[in-house]
């Protein structure tokens, strides 16, 4: 679904000062920052290695490694954001690298 | 098919609570401190504002249908089936339920008849949580109950056992970076997954490294959850494959890295 914006709320680790957020224009963006934000920290580990490759079970453990992670999503219908939990957004994760795949 | 609306539903409603309970944060622009009143954009520290939010709040809990109808259009599957065969035929509707919920919440679990009133030998179980659904597939599956060894396998497509997206980011990480996902077989042995790869497709993933519209960090104060509280979730159990480096690290370490690697990231923006 095109449009939508999506507010990512974040907190890496257990310090509340590391509460962050990112918006992005739609669902599926906001889900390819998420997958930056794992590459880019595979990045920072192996900064020597030109190509990265993982698994979605990565991802999920990167994810669920979090202190916490959200998402607010506008609808437009109410002119309100609506809020979805951690497993929401792996479940969409797996969805859209689903589609990637499959085009 | 009433029945997975329904529960749909429910599971929406809580949901809805759980936001309402936690307490929002507001965030006016994209950098500063700004107010906090629940789900209200422009909202002011004025206790009566502060009322009125959280009777927004309210408002959105009595709309379950709105959530339901969300996790419709979305695709959202409401729990994980298995599909357990070569049962003897003294396994009951208790026993199943007995065994399988020991591994999470069973949302549902019958044992099958044929037309005669016997059982045939086979049975379902619906997890709530599909890592509760894998963690029992892996601890019973070809395990004897009643002298005879289970076979288990997940029903229905899209659930992460037959085939598993894996990720390949080929170029420089300043955001020329393609990202191309292809579906591997896992559990192979076990699903019913075809092994033959689809066709993978290039994705230019400009924008990803760049946070959209940029970033900004906030504090909160007054009510909210325990600084040291961590909400943490079934965690997704999937085996992955011996490719590629995966460095082992404890969550202490991982901390430290993502604390770290965000210091970065706000330096750099």
């Amino acid at each position: 679904m095109a449009g939508r914006h999506t507010i990512i709320l974040m907190q890496p680790s257990q310090n509340r000062a590391s509460r962050t957020f990112m918006d992005y224009n739609s669902i599926n963006h906001a889900l390819d920052g998420i997958c930056g934000l794992y590459e880019r920290k595979i990045r920072d580990i192996n900064p020597m290695i030109p190509n990265i490759t993982y698994d979605i079970s990565d991802l999920y453990n990167f994810i669920d490694g979090l202190a916490d992670i959200s998402a607010l999503v506008y609808d437009h219908s109410i002119q309100a954001f609506l809020p979805y939990d951690r497993q929401w957004i792996k479940q969409k994760l797996f969805q859209h690298l689903k589609k990637l795949a499959q085009r | 098919m009433s029945y997975y609306e329904r529960r749909g539903g429910d599971r929406g409603s809580g949901r809805i609570q759980g936001s309402g309970g936690r307490g929002g944060h507001v965030l006016r622009g994209r950098s500063g401190l700004a107010p906090r009143g629940p789900l209200g954009v422009n909202s002011r520290p004025s206790a009566r504002t502060i009322a009125k939010s959280f009777s927004r709040t309210k408002d959105m809990t009595w709309r379950p249908d709105l959530f339901s109808d969300s996790m419709a259009a979305s695709g959202i599957e409401t729990g994980t089936k298995l599909y357990i065969s070569n049962l003897d035929y003294g396994v009951s509707n208790e026993d199943i339920k007995e065994l399988f919920s020991e591994v999470g919440h069973l949302k549902r679990f019958a044992v099958h008849y044929d037309g005669y009133g016997r059982p045939n030998g086979t049975a379902e179980v619906v997890f709530t949580r599909r890592s509760d659904a894998i963690a029992a597939l892996k601890r019973y599956n070809n395990v004897l109950l009643d002298g005879k060894a289970m076979k288990i396998e997940v029903i229905g497509n899209d659930l992460g056992l037959p085939m598993t997206p894996r990720i390949n980011v080929v170029g420089a990480s300043n955001g020329r970076a393609t990202r191309t996902v292809v579906m591997t077989p896992e559990f192979s042995q076990r699903g019913r997954g075809s092994s033959s790869r689809p066709l993978s497709n290039r994705f230019n993933n400009r924008g990803g490294f760049q946070a959209g519209r940029g970033r900004g960090q906030f504090q909160s104060w007054g009510r909210g959850r325990g600084q040291f509280q961590s909400r943490g979730r079934g965690r997704a159990q999937f085996q992955g494959r011996g490719r590629g480096r995966k460095p082992e690290k404890t969550a202490d370490e991982l901390d430290k890295d993502l604390e770290s690697y965000h210091a970065e990231a706000m330096k750099t923006d």
